[in-house]
This record gives C-alpha cells, structure tokens and sequence, in this order.
C-alpha cells in the first residue's frame, strides 16, 4: 500500500517503532560484572599501557580535557570568588596535570591485590554497581536495542527496514505499528551494511540522550537532524526518494513523542 | 603633603616538606570520626528530597551562567541542551550517590567505615604533598614555625613579639608591628586576614604565582584591609598603590612573596 500527498510525493513505508519498558535481566548484569572481575588484571595492564607515566596523563587526558573544557566557558563569566574565564580554564589545566600522581595512585590502589584476590577492590566496587548499571541500562539503553534473548529492540530493526531486509516484519514487537507498506532499501546494496551499523549506534546514542533529558523538544530536534544528515549521506540518488530531513514533510527518521503510542521512532520514506 | 612610613614588611614563601606527624593525625582523624562522618551526611543528605535541595539545586545553579550560550559540543549538544542534561543527570543521581557512600562506609569483616578507611590510608601521601606544596608554605606548622598567614596578622595587630617570629627567608625592610585596625575589631581582623592570606594565598601557588591571577587576590587582600583599617592610622589600601598595601607580588631579590607596607599621608 502506499500513500500519495498532493499529487506530488507517495509515502512508500511508514513504520513507528516502539520504546518498551524494559527489566534488565539478571543474567545481563551478572554477566556484565563477572566479565570486569575476570578482565581485571587485563584492564589495569591496559591503562598503564596507555598511561605510563606523567607525559602520557598530559598528552592523552589532561590536555584534551582542558582543550575540550577551554571553549564551553562563557568569555565574561565570574566566579563567586573573583576568577575570571581564563583564570578557571587555567586553574582547571594546572589543576589537572598535576593529578598524574593521585590519578596512578587511585589506580593502584583499586587494583591491588588483597588477600590473594587480584584487584579486589576494583571487583568489589563492579559487584556494588550492579544494580546501579542495571538500572541505567534498562532506563535508557535496553529499550532501544533490546537483547538477543528478549528480542531486537529498535536500533536493530530500523537498519533492517531502511536495508529492505523483510525478515524485520517477523521481528517486530507488540506495540510497533506498520502504518504503510514495509521494509524498504534506500541506500545502494553495497552500503546497506553501512547503513544498518552507522544507524545501529546513532540511535542508541541519539535515544539514550533524548531519554536522559526527559523527551527535551530542542535536544530531540538536534538529535534528529543528526540522524537524517546521516542516512541521507547514504541513500540512493537513483531512487528518487525525497531526502531525509527532521521535518514530517520530507522522507524522516525521527524520534517523537506519538499521542497515541507514546514515545517512538517514526520512519517515514517519501518517492517523488 | 607629608607621608610617613610605618611598617614595610617582606614575607617569604618558603619551600616545606609536611612534618611526619601531621598526615598521620589527619589519617588517624578521619578514621575515628568516619562513623560520625557517616552520621552527618545521612542527617543532611539522606533523602532524595535534601539531595535536591543541598546538592542537585546550589549546582545546576551555578553550572548554568557558567557555559557560553553559543558552544555546541562535538555531538551538537547546545549549551541550553548541555545545562538541562546537567540537571537532568544530577537530579536523577541520588540513588548512585548514595550507594556509592553507602558502600564507602558499610562495615566489613568488623570493621566499621572499612573501605572509607582504606581510601583515607591510600590518600595519605597525596595530602601530604599537597600539603606541603600549597597550604603549609602560607600557614607554616607548629613544628617547623608560623608561616605567613600567622605573621602577617600579628605585624598588622601590633603584637609585641612579632618581630621574634621572622625568618630567615622575611625582611623587616622598615618600622615595626602596628595595630592597624579599631582596637575593639582587633580580633575579628587578625582572624580574617589570616583566612584572607590562606586562601589568597594557596590560589596563587595553585596557579604557579601568574601575576594577573597574582592581582585578583591582591584585590580580595584590599577589600579586607579597607574594611578594617582604621583610616587615622594608614591610607586606603592600594595594591597598585605607593603608599598602604597588602599584596602578593614577585621580589626581583627574595622571591614570591607577600609585601606588606603601612602608612600615612596628612596634609
């Protein structure tokens, strides 16, 4: 079925994705922290590799951290006790590159090992931020890409039908809705693996935010716009699609705040 | 116009290496009072409603005047989308913050506040180091002798003995101790300025003696002296000025140092 506007463009799919409660399962945030405890050794010789002295912590954290700090303060703004702009970004540069000592002391203190147990504290802290991870997870992470056991969740199924994969309408869940036609190829065959991967991670980030700032209007419509650049950077210009834009009018990928389902994700593919 | 010279004093900022009993009493501190520590913060942030209030709320509220209204950050975050993902992620976070205490204090194996304690032991020699790298070159201990934020205070009190507490490191260049405040406020300044020198101070080590940040303190210095001094005594106090001040400055000769001089035009 497909559905015309005006005479001019013809709604070729429509699908609205749902954002489901989710519990994640304790085998999920088991196996996340028997994993770290068992990586522990792996992960402390890893970060003095990348870190191993004074001059790494200052090229590698220190320095892109005041680098990425420096522009975000307001040139005129001053603190309660007197500082100005340049002097907090100074403070925040000196302050930082002298933590080498502390920030290598931290480190090898979480990793000792105590009591013959290898990184026992580290270990100790993965077990008591279980229910703290699992919580995130399930607030802003699960319900978009769902688990392998539970089912797909959308950041799955969006690449599928927008690669035309129709094993994805045997995949979707209660609560998700085919407004018009199906899964429907948009970009070249060769790019579909891109496009399915680039939209994979997009979305979780893009979703996971927008869950972060409550369905913030603004931020969702930044995050939107992000989200079309990047699939009509890989569409097919021989298919005549109109191109992929945050706006209802134009071919769109976006998340929404429906009235009737709730929040989702709404794709909608425009012909000429 | 006549001026008249009363005390011009240099302090030095000496190098310090922090005295052996000091971190093991900070050490030995914490751990006996890590249970009341623990009371303390349960009693003014244990519910999520005080959290909001004491931590949430006072930080979001500084944060926001802080961001520049035009940055975008490299995802394409606003700056208004920057502050509401701030307070967003802050008011949800009292149940990771207190768990995390929590954990920090719980009791294991019979030992109450175990793993607080661990962290204070760990944390021993980074306070030392930046003990004696920052604030005990300014208040000095009382093993190695008063540092700066003792001295001064007692010069502009006119103590007696100030002069017995120089360094080798100061230079009484001329006059002597001179009260230079209302006798009845005598107390109330020498407390605050010995505050005032702290925190000025261990700023301007902080930021490797940079003579701009050097000024802005020196301007805090001069707020508290005016407020104080009592205008029979000494002239307005003038960092940039030539004749009354208080101020953190570079000697070609002695160093960092704090300069110190009192007096008095009359007509």
């Amino acid at each position: 079925m497909q559905s015309e506007i005006g005479g001019l463009m013809t709604v070729v799919s429509d699908v609205k994705f749902c954002i489901p409660n989710f519990t994640t399962p304790d085998r999920v945030k088991n196996q996340w922290a028997e994993v770290l405890g068992v990586d522990a050794a792996r992960i402390l010789e890893k970060a003095e590799l990348v870190i191993s002295n004074q001059e790494d912590f200052s090229d590698k954290l220190a320095g892109p951290s005041s680098a990425g700090f420096s522009p975000m303060i307001k040139s005129t703004f001053r603190s309660k006790s007197g500082k100005t702009a340049s002097q907090i970004k100074k403070n925040q540069l000196v302050n930082l590159a002298r933590s080498y000592d502390k920030w290598k002391a931290k480190l090898d203190f979480q990793f000792a090992t105590v009591d013959e147990v290898v990184g026992a504290r580290f270990k100790d802290s993965v077990n008591a931020s279980k229910d703290s991870m699992a919580a995130g997870l399930a607030e802003r992470t699960l319900p978009l890409t769902g688990t392998r056991v539970e089912g797909r969740g959308l950041t799955a199924l969006a690449g599928l039908w927008l690669t035309g994969d129709k094993r994805v309408e045997g995949m979707l869940r209660p609560g998700d809705d085919i407004v018009v036609g199906g899964a429907y190829l948009v970009t070249p065959k060769t790019k579909a693996f891109i496009l399915r991967s680039q939209l994979a991670q997009l979305l979780t980030y893009a979703g996971s935010e927008i869950i972060k700032s409550s369905w913030n209007t603004a931020l969702m419509l930044t995050l939107n716009q992000l989200i079309n650049e990047c699939v009509q950077g890989l569409t097919d210009s021989g298919l005549d699609l109109v191109p992929f834009v945050a706006n209802t009018d134009a071919s769109f990928v976006m998340f929404q705040v429906d009235p009737v389902l709730g929040h989702i994700l709404h794709i909608n593919v425009k012909k000429m | 116009m006549a001026y008249v010279k009363k005390l011009e004093l240099k302090l030095g900022i000496p190098e310090f290496a922090t005295p052996a009993g000091v971190a093991d009493q900070w050490v030995a501190d914490l751990k006996i009072n890590a249970e009341r520590i623990n009371a303390k913060r349960l009693a003014r942030v244990g519910t999520e409603e005080a959290f909001s209030e004491v931590v949430a709320g006072p930080s979001s509220e500084a944060f926001s005047p802080v961001i520049d209204s035009a940055f975008v950050s490299k995802s394409g975050k606003s700056a208004a989308q920057i502050v509401t993902n701030q307070r967003v992620n802050l008011a949800r976070s009292f149940a990771k913050y207190k768990d995390k205490l929590d954990f920090q204090f719980e009791t294991v194996g019979a030992v109450v506040a175990k793993r607080f304690c661990d962290v204070v032991d760990m944390a021993k020699d980074g306070f030392s180091a930046g003990l004696a790298a920052r604030t005990l070159r300014i208040t000095g201990a009382k093993e190695a002798g008063l540092g700066i934020a003792g001295i001064a205070p007692m010069f502009l009190t006119g103590a007696n003995l100030a002069e017995s507490y120089l360094r080798g490191i100061d230079d009484l260049v001329a006059g002597a101790a001179i009260l230079v405040s209302d006798i009845a406020n005598r107390a109330a300044f020498k407390a605050a300025l010995a505050g005032k020198l702290v925190y000025t101070g261990v700023e301007w080590i902080k930021n490797d003696y940079d003579p701009a940040f050097g000024i802005l303190m020196n301007v805090e210095l001069d707020k508290l002296m005016n407020a104080f001094i009592d205008p029979a005594v000494t002239d307005v106090s003038l960092y940039s000025g030539a004749t009354c001040y208080t101020k953190w400055e570079t000697d070609g000769v002695l160093g960092h140092i704090l300069h110190i001089l009192i007096g008095k035009t009359s007509a």
